[in-house]
């Protein structure tokens, strides 16, 4: 299958998604006015991956910041995630954020207590 | 000629380091959060101060662009907003205001006061309760916006609406973060 790579904007995300590596990252600002079509490549390319994971998936989030609608879509993708130990393979999931940004610290949370996999708060 | 120095001298009484009146569109948003981005860091702002004036700030504009696409997207004089940025000296207040339908007034002034009402474990909550449901509000956005603005902010909403015609209202918000 083939990989996708985004380069970031003022507004979306840079996006890599390497099915070879088993390599899932997002980073930087996540506010598009319209999130679900943005995300959209994100959630199939997703589900064509779910079929043929890596014996260990990585995934990183690194964002800068996100707004609500983007939350939304970022919920989606670790319920897709979630699928992957649920089929036995494993994944490790890391949430970045800026050391003093109790916010961005408060939604790793968040997402963590929404989802059955551990997500890993990393100070940068 | 206008009098600039009135208009001047009420800002920086009222303490305005930004203002803007006109239609939200999404380049113009970018732009303002570059300009919001650039003086919070020139003026070395604590991180977390910094984006949460940038998260709410970032949410109110999208809230009123996107309230604008669905409800007037065709009347140019109903899409103009106003937006202000204040900073005194505990806090920064995030000022907009715009025109809505009057018909919208009820829904949006129980929904204010509803987070208004809740504690900060109480809005944590309900904000991950409406996370999980997966429903896509009204104007497209997931209805999240209020609450995480209530979250970041730590402080009661101040609102207020200004009946203007039979119609129409106008719909003043203020988000204040304490820095």
């Amino acid at each position: 299958m083939e990989n996708i790579i985004m380069e970031g904007t003022g507004r979306t995300p840079a996006i890599k998604l390497d099915a070879e590596n088993g390599f899932v990252e997002i980073s930087g600002r996540s506010i598009p006015e319209n999130s679900i079509s943005f995300y959209k490549p994100v959630f199939d390319w997703l589900d064509e991956y779910s079929n043929q994971a890596k014996p260990l998936t990585e995934v990183v989030f690194n964002l800068e910041y996100f707004n609500t609608s983007s939350s939304k879509c970022i919920l989606d993708i670790l319920r897709k995630l979630e699928q992957l130990p649920e089929n036995g393979n494993p994944i490790a999931v890391k949430w970045y954020y800026e050391d003093g940004d109790e916010d961005m610290e408060e939604s790793g949370n968040d997402f963590k207590s929404l989802i059955n996999i551990d997500i890993e708060l990393v100070v940068k | 000629m206008l009098n600039v120095y009135e208009y001047f001298k009420k800002m920086q009484d009222d303490n305005v380091i930004l203002y803007f009146k006109g239609e939200i569109t999404n380049n113009l948003l970018t732009s303002i959060l570059q300009l919001v981005d650039d003086r919070l860091e020139r003026k070395s702002e604590d991180v977390k101060v910094k984006k949460k004036v940038f998260s709410i700030l970032l949410e109110c504009l999208q809230n009123i662009y996107n309230y604008q696409q669905v409800n007037h997207p065709e009347n140019e004089q109903l899409q103009a907003a106003t937006l202000m940025v204040r900073r005194t000296d505990g806090a920064y207040f995030i000022v907009t205001g715009n025109y809505i339908l009057k018909e919208k007034v009820d829904k949006l002034r129980d929904k204010i006061d509803k987070v208004n009402g809740l504690s900060a474990d109480d809005l944590k909550a309900y904000y991950k309760d409406v996370l999980n449901k997966q429903t896509e509000s009204e104007t497209g956005g997931a209805g999240l916006g209020l609450i995480d603005m209530a979250r970041k902010s730590g402080e009661k909403i101040d609102y207020s609406f200004d009946y203007i015609t039979d119609e129409h209202c106008f719909y003043s918000l203020q988000v204040k973060v304490s820095s």
